[in-house]
């Protein structure tokens, strides 16, 4: 059987590899985050907890990790994000029809109105949901863990990432921690168009 | 050390967890509020619904004569409160039935009922022993009769509502466990396109056609051209700038006229509020910096004059030329005048805590270019030129969140004003040209 | 043997042959696709699923299309399936978007667990998009 022809060498830095779920969720030191810990600890809290940090520091996909884990015990609804009233509605449809036990995954929770926030947390209450929300500040609910990102973190995330083929070097790697302040998802998009472009040259 | 990962570095193979446990849990709870809901229902019809319904279309009417009369008192348990009782007055009543003199104390309805003791007294008092009252018998069980008939609508709607919304509840969740049940993503693209809120991609409409990803051209054919075929609508976001502007400073000026008009009032009273004075002086700043801002837009607007495009057909192919008509009106002298095609690549991105949408020309062409232009006032600069669209051109794309899109570029500098660019969208459809009412728009995206 | 109800403790193999070794064809032209899984056994299959889709990959969130689908209940271990090819859209290599078709075998076990192989090809022959060197670093 004839091997396919070679192709043009993905961008490792595109969504599909990039995306909240498809990094392993990591500490600052670049190692692996403990999830079982994690599950512990917001069981120990009735199933409730906030994941707090700043603008990309990797709230999202360690929700979407947690939500996946939670899954196959818990059950988990979401990760959810409120982008809009319609929305509000149908997550709060979504927590009324939830098994008692289920946690309700939410994003950008400091981003939905105190009206919403409120009838989220009764829903969830009156179903005997847990809830568990990434936020950009402390809540009301028990810090699960606050997130923060390193030069070692983006190292360790890139190793991860499909081949660069020595496109994109250590340098440009704290480069783009640096000058994105530490928001990965900015650096990210950086080392992207940096792949691109030493491609295109 | 190297971490684990989700996707592997070599493309093309990968194994994906199981969701067979998942849906089964799902199906598993929906199925038991649809078995509750119909438990929940039969109950409420049996032993409300259907005697209510017997009393008032089976039983046979006829005089009884009241013998006797008391209170029934009637205990319930609630889990919820203390133990409740009801009262309802009965009634030892002779009546006739199918020729046959019976006595019996009348029962009541099931629903029916006062947890209010003196008033269920109060009433009893109506009937007077002795006297004749009305009264309904089941022909089934003549021993059976009642005072009263009607329904309890309350009630009805209970047994409806109830049992209504687990059945629909449970349902549509046991249908949607079903429907989900070890398929596969493609499978439900294909089916349904209804992702999770957070899913990974965008299933598109069910539909897979011949046109997928080509964005509709029927808002750029929609006027026709002086000389050439069709006039391109002008994508110009300065305008609707200039708009929003210009509400906002006349909104922001009325409100600041009116504190006006109540501080000269009492100016002229002989009063001073030197607070609001104080207060009013930021208000006027920003008032007048915005009726500047919305002057300055219409003078430029006004003094560079409006500009035109035509072009000899549309949607544009690759590897055909086009006539195009550049019109630029009024006044003054524009030292240079450019006219380019450009690709422009637009990817929105809206996960995370954030949403944002980048753009980037990753092809431009300037296909002809006037120095020294002079506009006359009442007339119109017009020029003919030509566009060629390159043979291997990527057509125009348009999906949920990504889209390569064509566009004409003109681009002046005015001798006397700023700089300023005009931007008509065209659109280029891959050979050979489908007919533009097959068009379909895929990546629309359905709430979960 | 692979009992039924046991899914392979390594992935299975599942080699793609296209019609044509360059895996570049034209709007409108027919794909064969021609499958072998190897190293499963019959009864270690519940079902396989064929697809020919698009999918947009670079910067923001990836769209998709599903332009041809069937579920095979009664799966072998090779198989093929035959498409035509729509109009569009055009295989893409730009700079922040890419449009990348590819056909799909999805075989199901009878645990419940799936594997998915998928295999790009291109339709059109559009020369790849080139980021601007004064704009981006």
């Amino acid at each position: 059987m004839s091997s396919p022809p070679p192709r043009p060498a993905p961008n490792p830095f595109a969504t599909r590899y990039t995306q909240p779920g498809s990094i392993v969720p990591l500490d600052a030191d670049g190692q692996p985050v403990d999830l079982p810990l994690l599950l512990s600890r917001l069981r120990a809290n009735d199933c409730c907890g906030a994941i707090v940090g700043p603008h990309g520091s990797g709230k999202t996909n360690l929700l979407v990790h947690l939500a996946a884990a939670l899954a196959t015990h818990e059950g988990s609804l979401g990760p959810l994000r409120i982008r809009s009233h319609r929305d509000a509605v149908g997550i709060l449809r979504s927590i009324l029809a939830a098994a008692a036990g289920t946690v309700v995954c939410i994003d950008s929770w400091e981003q939905m109105g105190l009206a919403t926030r409120l009838s989220v947390q009764a829903a969830a209450a009156w179903q005997r949901c847990g809830l568990l929300v990434t936020s950009h500040a402390a809540t009301a609910l028990p810090t699960l863990m606050e997130c923060r990102t390193s030069p070692a973190m983006l190292a360790a995330i890139v190793a991860a990432l499909p081949d660069t083929g020595g496109s994109i070097t250590q340098a440009d790697i704290a480069d783009a921690c640096d000058r994105h302040a530490g928001n990965l998802r900015d650096a990210l998009a950086d080392l992207y168009d940096r792949f691109e472009s030493r491609r295109s040259s | 050390m190297r971490l684990p990962r989700i996707f592997g570095k070599k493309r093309g193979h990968r194994r994906t967890g199981s969701e067979a446990w998942g849906s089964f849990g799902d199906g598993l709870f929906h199925g038991a509020l649809v078995c509750a809901g119909l438990v929940f229902g039969s109950l409420l019809i049996s032993g409300v619904a259907v005697p209510e319904w017997r009393i008032n279309h089976d039983f046979v009417a006829a005089r009884g004569r009241v013998l006797a009369k008391g209170l029934v008192k009637r205990t319930v348990d609630d889990p919820l409160a203390a133990t409740t009782a009801t009262w309802r007055p009965t009634l030892r009543v002779r009546y006739d039935a199918a020729g046959t003199s019976r006595e019996a104390w009348t029962r009541s309805q099931p629903s029916t009922g006062s947890p209010d003791r003196d008033a269920a007294a109060v009433r009893l008092a109506d009937w007077e022993l002795g006297g004749e009252v009305p009264v309904w018998y089941d022909p089934a069980d003549p021993a059976a009769v009642v005072l009263e008939r009607g329904y309890n609508w309350w009630m009805w709607l209970l047994a409806l509502l109830l049992p209504g919304a687990l059945i629909a509840f449970g349902g549509s969740g046991l249908a949607r466990a079903v429907r989900r049940w070890g398929r596969s993503e493609e499978a439900l693209a294909a089916a349904t396109g209804i992702p999770g809120l957070f899913g990974p991609r965008t299933p598109a409409s069910p539909t897979a056609t011949d046109l997928a990803g080509l964005p509709s051209c029927d808002d750029l054919v929609n006027s026709p051209g002086t000389q050439l075929r069709y006039r391109l609508p002008l994508e110009s976001p300065e305008n609707w700038t200039l708009l929003g502007l210009g509400l906002f400073a006349a909104f922001w000026n009325a409100v600041l006229l009116v504190l006006a008009v109540g501080a000269g009032l009492e100016f002229t009273s002989g009063r001073v509020d030197w607070l609001l004075l104080a207060l009013l002086v930021p208000f006027i700043a920003v008032g007048g910096g915005a009726i500047a801002l919305v002057v300055r837009g219409l003078v430029l607007a006004a003094a560079v004059g409006t500009t035109q495009l035509e072009i000899s057909d549309h949607p544009l192919l690759p590897g055909a030329t086009y006539d195009v008509l550049l019109a630029q009106g009024g006044s003054g002298r524009i030292r240079q005048l450019t006219l380019a095609l450009e690709l422009v690549e637009q990817a929105t991105f809206r996960q995370g805590t954030d949403a944002r949408t980048e753009s980037l020309v990753v092809w431009r062409r300037q296909f002809d270019a006037w120095s020294d232009v002079a506009l006359l006032p009442g007339a119109r600069f017009e020029v003919r030129t030509t566009i060629t669209i390159p043979a291997d051109a990527m057509h125009s794309f348009t999906s949920e969140h990504n889209a390569a899109r064509w566009r004409i570029v003109v681009r002046g500098v005015p001798a006397r004003w700023p700089a300023f660019v005009r931007i008509f969208p065209v659109a280029v459809y891959p050979a050979p040209l489908p007919q533009p009412h097959q068009l379909r728009q895929p990546g629309r995206k359905v709430p979960a | 043997m692979s009992l039924a109800g046991e899914t392979p403790r390594h992935g299975p193999q599942i080699d793609v042959q296209f019609d044509r070794a360059d895996r570049c064809y034209e709007p409108g032209d027919d794909v064969l696709v021609r499958y072998d899984v190897g190293g499963l056994g019959i009864d270690t299959l519940r079902a396989v699923e064929h697809s020919v889709l698009w999918y947009t990959e670079g910067k923001g969130e990836e769209d998709l299309w599903v332009h041809f689908f069937e579920r095979v209940a009664k799966p072998a271990v090779a198989g093929s399936f035959r498409v035509t090819l729509p109009q569009s859209p055009l295989s893409y290599e730009g700079v922040i978007v890419k449009i990348r078709w590819c056909a799909r075998v999805r075989i199901f076990f009878h645990g419940g667990r799936d594997f998915v192989s998928e295999h790009v090809f291109d339709i059109g022959r559009v020369p790849p998009a080139r980021m601007p060197q004064a704009t981006k670093p």
